[in-house]
């Protein structure tokens, strides 16, 4: 069992993290201070690099790379701004990678080849007011009208929601048959009645343009629909499980970022004439930091690995999902508490780390919800015996 | 393809000191130049052999006065308008000509524009060797190699280790040495042979021709060699503004404003502002450093400085390393607030103009 | 149409060089290979002047068989095709036979119409493989690039020659020697990125460049190292404390000590 990245996983990080610390790490404060979205030709210069399509089909200007791939770019750019890896894991593991996998072959011709190039950005909704972990507590509705589906309803912290053409929202068209009725709709920018609601003002995470989605009867035509429409929870489901892997990335990358500066930190600052790396209170914290964020990397690897070569997934990448905004969440937290005080003023970045890296317990499923996946795959694994 | 080798003179040795004087701006001896004719006649004394200072030039004659005091034995030189600017398909044939003529041993080129193309051009033609950039020249015996050998030091591994080449068998050995590198130092009362040298070359067949006359750009008023107050900036001044302000400062303390490349490939200043292993080597009494790391292309071309004092933001900046005064603040915020308190105190500076 | 010819050398990162703290020798092993830095603006260019003018490029490397890796690099920045010049018998070749290698190996792949190459190497840093391969090639070789325009049998370059910002009409086929102030190397994109290792490199052996073997290698070298030793710099250190003023004050009294500045 070889553990080592391949040559092609080699490259990709090398680059990809190169590419994050030159081009992207100086929009991080910004994106932060500001609250605002990144600008246009960033945006335009990472489709040019393919980070908008990272796993798509080279046939849709996609780099067709690996999962294992996939999850280091975005660990790298979540390293330099959680802010930024969140939109590129959204738009790639929960639109364009569901689109691709469920669509019709005129949705992926009209839709796939602007998204993979960063032309259009995708997002992905079940989330109202009254459905967060209860995603089959979804109201807003869909009715049927024909040759289109009227939707209505509010969809309540999505991803991008700020700055997307694309959506995928679950939308309920038929009550009566519960979770078999509630479907996934390809609703775009610019349908009429289709409108961005408030945009958040977050703790972290402040450069996405997470937003309420507002429907006020829109009309999305039956070729919007993705899949059969009685088969959206069960693409919601594999698509959270796609999107997970990604988001415990993320946290793993958030977490990285920690422990590096601390660790650098602890090298250089001096206090009763030594540096307090030296000091076990201190080189304890980052062995501790250490092995918790190598255990996540593993994690996510595996369920990278398992997701590439055919194998269920949904247990391992719920378990990396649970495990690495955890572990993220101790390492960003002892950081700060390494660097004193100066972790606690906005000069440097430890804060924001601390800041960005809760959510990700949250998002995409919170760690409860992961444990109550994972519970079911036990029982459901030992009821056998 | 063929190789133009030249063959060695058969039989006949090797001898003396050939240094090529750069002329600088068609309007004086390059102080590389001067600092060559020096350590020349140093290497020649130690083996006994005479110094061939050459001069290819517009109006040649007016430099060689210039030239005398330094020391040579025989001054070699070609006046004419073709060589009002180096060119690299004719310097090199010239020049070719003249180590067939008068066989050195050893070759002396400042590392300029010119040197540095002058250099491997004539390294290739002889198939000898070329050690460029070098930061010492001895003469040293080697029981393996020979007696009175070229010995050459110069910096590799960016600056991390100093290697020492010599060239045993080939000739002449051929060294490129920076400017600022070597001491000058005049030396009368030697007598000098001044040979003009006739001049002819066929440039219809020359393949690099100028469009128009060339035009200046960023001179430096004092160059940075000779600098006794170098203030430096790097990334980390942040913007062109911020630059500028060393123009202040250096004026205060009566010095020159250098750069590492991050300004000069924004474009806040020129080319030859740049300090570093591609640029300029400086060795003044105060260096300051504003917003500089300290990458070792950069800090292997101050490390002669008798103080270094550096700022920059980042604790682990590598300068500090190097440094004699380490001061960890925004750059251009203590630049400017250093302005500020220069200008309440009405300072004499020792190394002031 | 251009018919571009990339010559690129893999270099360890000296950059990431490490000092051994005791022996104060280089710790050498575990020291990373990249393509030289150099060398990759070389390649910027090359697919730059490709992407204005259409045409070809063909990246060069004459190393160990694992060279190979600064080739698929290559690759994912976007070259056509790419040439590994590796014999046993090349090994400890100086900048002189390092230029008649690559330029036998240049005039055997057949004819270019620009070669570009890094200025310098930041193992060596002879900075003259350029110049060689100019007196080799017989082509002109232009330095210091900052704006190069090609028409079909020449190009006009406008670059900077020491104090001069001169407008240069150079018959083709030519040299360009580049480096970090001529461009901005471009970021290889995830998809060149997939495909690169599995892109033919075409090897090269002293066979195919043809010349005998004491030519090459440490036998044609007319240099010798005799020795190396590492440069260590050892310094004050002294840290000013306090606000910026009252780091202002210390540093002016110290400078005043050292009668850098006088009362």
């Amino acid at each position: 069992m070889d553990l080592s990245l391949t040559k092609t996983q080699k490259m990709v990080q090398k680059h990809i993290r190169k590419f994050s610390r030159e081009v992207l790490a100086e929009w991080s404060l910004y994106l932060d201070r500001e609250a605002k979205p990144l600008p246009g030709d960033i945006v335009t210069a990472m489709g040019n690099l393919n980070i908008w399509g990272i796993q798509a089909p080279r046939h849709f200007g996609g780099a067709d790379l690996d999962t294992v791939s996939y999850a280091i770019v975005i660990e790298e750019i979540s390293r330099v701004s959680a802010s930024i890896g969140l939109g590129v894991t959204v738009h790639n593991s929960v639109c364009l990678a569901p689109l691709l996998k469920f669509g019709t072959e005129d949705q992926k011709e009209r839709l796939a080849y602007d998204l993979s190039a960063g032309r259009k950005i995708g997002g992905f909704t079940v989330t109202e007011p009254n459905a967060g972990s209860d995603a089959g507590g979804v109201q807003t509705t869909a009715s049927d009208d024909g040759d289109a589906y009227i939707l209505n309803g509010q969809k309540a912290f999505v991803t991008n929601g700020g700055v997307g053409d694309v959506f995928l929202v679950a939308a309920v068209f038929d009550a009566a048959r519960k979770s078999r009725g509630i479907g996934i709709f390809i609703v775009e920018k610019g349908m009429r009645g289709f409108s961005v609601g408030k945009i958040e003002d977050m703790m972290g995470m402040r450069g996405n343009m997470v937003s309420e989605l507002i429907l006020d009867n829109v009309r999305v035509p039956k070729t919007n629909v993705l899949g059969r429409p009685e088969d959206g929870f069960k693409i919601s489901m594999q698509t959270l499980d796609m999107g997970r892997i990604g988001i415990a990335a993320q946290a793993l990358g958030i977490g990285m970022a920690a422990y590096e500066a601390a660790a650098l930190y602890a090298t250089e600052r001096k206090q009763f004439n030594k540096p307090i790396g030296t000091f076990q209170g201190v080189s304890f914290k980052l062995a501790e930091m250490k092995t918790k964020l190598e255990a996540a990397r593993l994690l996510v690897y595996k369920a990278a690995c398992n997701k590439d070569n055919g194998l269920p997934y949904t247990t391992e990448a719920a378990m990396c999902k649970y495990y690495a905004p955890g572990a993220a969440l101790d390492v960003c937290q002892e950081a700060l508490q390494i660097f004193g005080g100066y972790g606690y003023v906005k000069e440097l970045p430890v804060e924001r780390y601390y800041r960005d890296v809760k959510i990700t317990q949250i998002y995409e499923g919170t760690s409860e919800v992961m444990k109550i996946i994972i519970g079911n795959a036990i029982l459901k694994e030992f009821s056998k015996l | 393809m063929e190789e133009r080798h030249m063959e060695k003179k058969g039989g006949r040795e090797s001898k003396g000191v050939m240094v090529f004087v750069e002329i600088q701006d068609h309007e004086r001896v390059l102080e590389g130049a001067r600092e060559l004719l020096t350590k020349g006649r140093g290497l020649a004394d130690r083996l006994g052999e005479k110094v061939y200072a050459v001069v290819l030039a517009l109006e040649a004659e007016k430099y060689l006065a210039d030239v005398k005091n330094y020391g040579p034995d025989f001054i070699l030189y070609m006046s004419h308008n073709d060589l009002k600017h180096y060119n690299s398909e004719i310097f090199p044939e010239l020049f070719t000509g003249l180590i067939k003529e008068y066989n050195p041993s050893i070759l002396l080129i400042p590392s300029t524009e010119a040197g540095s193309d002058l250099a491997p051009r004539l390294s290739q033609r002889f198939h000898t060797g070329l050690t460029a950039h070098c930061t010492g020249l001895d003469i040293i015996d080697s029981d393996e190699h020979g007696e009175g050998l070229l010995l050459m030091k110069r910096p590799a591994f960016s600056g991390n280790m100093v290697a020492s080449i010599i060239c045993p068998e080939s000739r002449p050995q051929i060294a490129t040495v920076q400017p600022g590198v070597f001491e000058k130092a005049e030396r009368t009362g030697q007598h000098a042979d001044v040979i003009e040298l006739a001049y002819s070359f066929d440039t219809s067949s020359l393949r690099v021709v100028n469009c128009e006359a060339p035009r200046r750009w960023d001179r430096c008023t004092v160059p940075l060699e000779q600098a006794d107050v170098v203030v430096a900036g790097g990334r980390g001044l942040g913007a062109k503004c911020n630059f500028d302000r060393l123009f202040e400062l250096s004026q205060m303390l009566g010095g020159e404003v250098g750069a590492t490349r991050v300004p000069v490939f924004n474009g806040w200043c020129g080319l030859e502002r740049m300090i570093g292993q591609t640029g300029k080597t400086v060795k003044p009494r105060l260096y300051m450093g504003f917003g500089i790391s300290g990458q070792i292309q950069h800090t292997t071309s101050i490390v002669d400085a008798e103080i270094i004092v550096s700022v920059n933001a980042d604790p682990g900046a590598p300068i500090f390393d190097i440094s004699d005064y380490v001061i960890q603040e925004d750059a251009a915020r203590f630049l400017e607030a250093l302005i500020e308190r220069l200008k309440k105190e009405k300072l004499t500076f020792a190394c002031g103009m | 149409m251009l018919t571009i010819a990339v010559c690129i050398k893999q270099v360890p990162d000296t950059h990431m060089v490490k000092i051994d703290p005791v022996r104060g020798t280089l710790e050498r092993d575990r020291i990373p290979n990249i393509m030289n830095p150099d060398d990759m603006h070389a390649v910027e260019m090359a697919l730059f002047l490709k992407g204005r003018y259409g045409g070809t490029v063909t990246a060069i490397t004459m190393g160990p068989p694992q060279a190979a890796e600064i080739l698929e690099e290559s690759y994912a920045m976007g070259v056509d095709s790419a040439v590994l010049v590796s014999d046993s018998r090349f090994a400890g070749s100086d900048s002189y036979v390092t230029g008649k290698i690559l330029s036998r190996a240049i005039a055997g792949l057949g004819s270019f119409n620009i070669v570009i190459t890094g200025v310098e190497a930041v193992d060596g840093s002879t900075a003259s493989v350029g110049y060689h391969l100019s007196e080799f090639l017989r082509m002109p070789l232009i330095t210091q690039i900052h704006k190069i325009d090609i028409e079909e049998k020449h190009a006009v370059i406008e670059r900077l020659y020491g104090h001069e910002y001169q407008k240069i009409r150079v018959d083709l086929p030519l040299i360009l020697s580049v480096n970090k102030n001529t461009n901005v190397v471009r970021f290889p994109a995830l998809a060149d990125i997939r495909t690169c290792f599995e892109k033919p490199i075409r090897r090269m052996t002293m066979e195919d460049i043809g010349g005998s073997e004491k030519e090459y290698g440490l036998s044609g070298s007319p240099t010798v190292v005799i020795q190396s030793e590492s440069f260590v710099h050892a310094r004050e250190r002294e840290t000013m404390n306090g606000n910026i003023q009252e780091k202002i004050e210390d540093l002016l009294v110290r400078l005043k000590k050292h009668n850098i500045i006088r009362y």
